[in-house]
């Protein structure tokens, strides 16, 4: 009786937020709609006149496309990693925060892949990936993990979620919403009880897609390396890349987390639940993750400069020069790594603020780094390109494929709204369960 | 909030500005170095008599930027003749892609050459913001080629090159002919000859492979000659070995045995790993439904 009090208690903070959109929700999705718009405008014009609006040529092939599929693709990784890492651990105060980095991972995972469609020139061969795929590549590879992925972090979401669907399905009577949510909720929630043995089914499911899903992300983010490493090219062709991008991923996925919950916990003023603690734990999570992060990078770029080879001579060059890549090198490595791991380490920083400088200044610094990983090294081939033309050897995206990328980021904001319209951002079935715990040992 | 919080609050605003402002000017302070300067681009013109009697004038348009030469498209280049009485205009014609303008004359647009029975062709870019303007010219005689084959136990090629000057044919002495075959990626050289009183004779190779049935594409060229340009003539002829491929099929799906077998295992046994949990996952699912369902209906009792 005591534990459905407590999850009254906890769903009535969350009814204000699941009842209906606010003012300032309205006119955040009209202004993200604008950016949607314009995303389908451009996508349109890519389909009516070709690949040759985009800023991809024959050397440089990928552009802002691919940086936008692996920054989305290493959220996904991380939010999976985080949540199923908190859930195994039984990490208390991580608890509020588990919905939230699930919610990114599905969204995320299903933003991430439809720039790798973009990029293509023949969907209409896409099947060929099924039919006359080649499991030597790596790109298959890929293909075969991102729908592995997909399936499960769809799975993970859902089974953790039916606590709460079965909550919002007993008490629908205290939210004003249709007919049609309520069957929602009641479909959904699988006749959950919360019977001795329900509870044990669920907690099983739980512990075996929490399980499951570390190791699922670590070898997703391995293998989207390999796309890179597998590749003879200075820049890529690099042992430690599979670590490299399992961290990238998690740094940018803790640094979106910290923004989110800043967002969440002044717009829905949710201070109750994402507390100062969390910001403080968050940022030691930020601090360990950008260390090694950092520690791979400087390992990355010493061996290329110290082997002295000169391709990758060429492209370290191009990384250090202003008019190259310089400015933007120094932003991804200085802002992306110093600063916040700088800020994360000493205690005293550890204030909302700050940790939420960080986030944002992680979250940028990581966009950059895709995009400086993939454009330097395709405008620095192996062999000289000669007789070409100029616009083939060096790549600027065009309007096209910004209205895109940004089409991308508005439709990732959209999407995370709507699902909290949907179900709370914050376990309430985990979170009650915690507090009633801690009354209890206070008792 | 506290001042302790808002002096934190405040720093971190600074901090954050101070970044963006660093990384959103950083590039136009760096563009504001960069200065404009016309190139000189580097123009080659060129000229060919085609098969049908057709001409074709193509100029190619490239610059030097550091060490290395790019093509340039959309360079508008005029192309004019210059004969007997007067300056004709031919028209404007845009690089491509590949830096390439080309101005094709059809065999039946007559043209009148000079006195010494020259063409004179001009082809001029005027110049544009980026580029400076260039200009070239070439002289050349008009020269009819024909082809007549020898077949016996020996094949030969006879060539039969004359000009006309003052309305009669004057065999041409002197240019270098060369012998191709058309193969799938280019052109194969046979031999090479010197034109003797207009004539040339190519004795043919037995043992060159052709298509299906035996047929061959022969290329007769002059190419580049100072007085003539290039000139080409071609023929097919079925005077070659038969040549059937047989397309082996090779299977490149899933099951394709061009993978290894470790690689085909592991990612089976991978797939298959997390299938099974899947599943089970799935039956959890059905056995809290299943329960869930049962209650109702014991409730309903």
């Amino acid at each position: 009786m005591e534990t459905e009090k407590t999850e009254i208690k906890v769903l009535r903070d969350f009814i204000p937020i699941l009842e209906r959109f606010s003012r300032k929700e309205i006119v955040v999705i009209s202004i993200l709609s604008v950016f949607l718009i314009l995303g389908v405008v451009g996508l349109l014009f890519q389909v009516i006149y070709g690949h040759i609006v985009t800023g991809m040529r024959d050397n440089v092939m990928w552009g802002v496309f691919i940086a936008n599929f692996i920054f989305f693709m290493g959220l996904g990784y991380s939010g999976a990693v985080i949540s199923a890492v908190f859930r195994l651990f039984k990490v208390k105060w991580g608890l509020p925060l588990v919905r939230m980095v699930e919610i990114i991972t599905v969204i995320s995972i299903l933003i991430g892949p439809v720039y790798v469609l973009l990029c293509m020139g023949r969907l209409d061969r896409l099947q060929h990936l099924i039919t006359e795929g080649r499991i030597q590549s790596p790109i298959y590879w890929d293909f075969m993990a991102i729908n592995t992925f997909i399936v499960g972090s769809i799975i993970f979401l859902y089974v953790t979620s039916i606590r709460d669907l079965a909550i919002l399905r007993d008490n629908s009577d205290l939210l004003k919403i249709g007919k049609f949510r309520k069957r929602i909720y009641s479909l959904f929630s699988l006749n959950y009880k919360n019977t001795p043995s329900q509870a044990k089914h669920l907690r099983q499911a739980i512990n075996i897609i929490s399980t499951i899903i570390i190791p699922i992300a670590i070898i997703l983010s391995t293998i989207l390396s390999w796309i890179f490493g597998m590749t003879l090219r200075p820049g890529w062709h690099s042992t430690i890349f599979g670590p490299y991008f399992v961290f990238a991923s998690i740094y940018s996925g803790t640094g979106l987390l910290i923004i989110l919950m800043i967002i969440f916990r002044k717009v829905y003023k949710l201070e109750k639940y994402i507390e100062e603690k969390h910001f403080r734990y968050i940022s030691v999570i930020l601090m360990v993750t950008g260390a090694f992060y950092g520690y791979l990078t400087f390992t990355e770029y010493l061996t290329g400069w110290y082997g002295s080879e000169s391709w990758e001579l060429e492209l370290i060059f191009k990384f250090f020069t202003p008019t190259f890549y310089g400015v933007l090198f120094f932003f991804s490595s200085f802002f992306g790594i110093l600063v916040p791991v700088a800020i994360c380490a000493v205690p005293k920083l550890r204030t909302i603020p700050f940790v939420t400088v960080s986030g944002i200044l992680v979250v940028i610094s990581l966009w950059i780094k895709r995009y400086i990983l993939i454009i330097p090294t395709l405008e620095t081939p192996l062999l000289p390109i000669q007789d070409t033309r100029l616009e083939y050897i060096t790549y600027s995206p065009t309007w096209v494929e910004w209205s895109m990328v940004a089409g991308g980021f508005a439709l990732f904001i959209t999407l995370f709204i709507i699902i909290s319209k949907f179900m709370p951002i914050v376990s309430i079935a985990e979170v009650s369960e915690a507090i009633d715990a801690g009354n209890q040992n206070k008792s | 909030m506290d001042n302790k919080n808002l002096y934190m609050h405040n720093r971190a605003r600074v901090i954050l500005q101070c970044a963006f402002l660093l990384f959103l000017f950083a590039g136009q302070l760096i563009a504001q170095t960069d200065s404009i300067e016309k190139k000189q681009p580097k123009m080659k013109f060129g000229y060919i008599k085609n098969n049908d009697g057709s001409k074709t004038l193509i100029c190619e348009m490239n610059v030097r930027i550091e060490k290395e030469r790019f093509k340039i498209k959309d360079l508008p280049i005029n192309f004019s003749f210059s004969g007997a009485d007067s300056t004709i205009n031919l028209g404007t014609v845009k690089t491509d892609n590949k830096g390439i303008a080309v101005f094709k004359i059809g065999s039946n647009q007559n043209l009148t050459p000079d006195k010494e029975g020259f063409y004179i062709f001009k082809a001029v870019f005027d110049g544009s913001s980026a580029f400076e303007s260039a200009e070239e010219e070439l002289k050349v005689k008009d020269i009819n080629i024909s082809l007549s084959f020898t077949e016996d136990s020996i094949k030969y090629i006879n060539i039969n090159a004359f000009e006309l000057i003052n309305g009669e044919e004057t065999p041409v002495e002197g240019p270098t002919v060369n012998l191709y075959v058309q193969r799938s990626l280019g052109l194969l050289k046979i031999k090479n000859q010197t034109l003797t009183s207009g004539t040339a004779q190519f004795e043919f190779p037995s043992d060159l492979p052709g298509d299906s049935v035996g047929n061959l594409t022969l290329i007769v060229k002059i190419e580049e000659d100072e007085n003539f340009g290039t000139v080409e003539k071609s023929e097919v002829k079925k005077w070659g070995i038969p040549f059937l491929v047989e397309a082996k099929k090779k299977a490149r799906e899933l099951w394709s045995p061009d993978a290894p077998l470790w690689m085909s295992v592991t990612l089976l046994i991978l797939i298959f790993a997390v299938v099974i949990h899947y599943l089970i996952i799935f039956y959890k699912l059905y056995a809290i439904n299943k329960e869930g369902k049962e209650l109702n209906v014991k409730k309903g009792n």
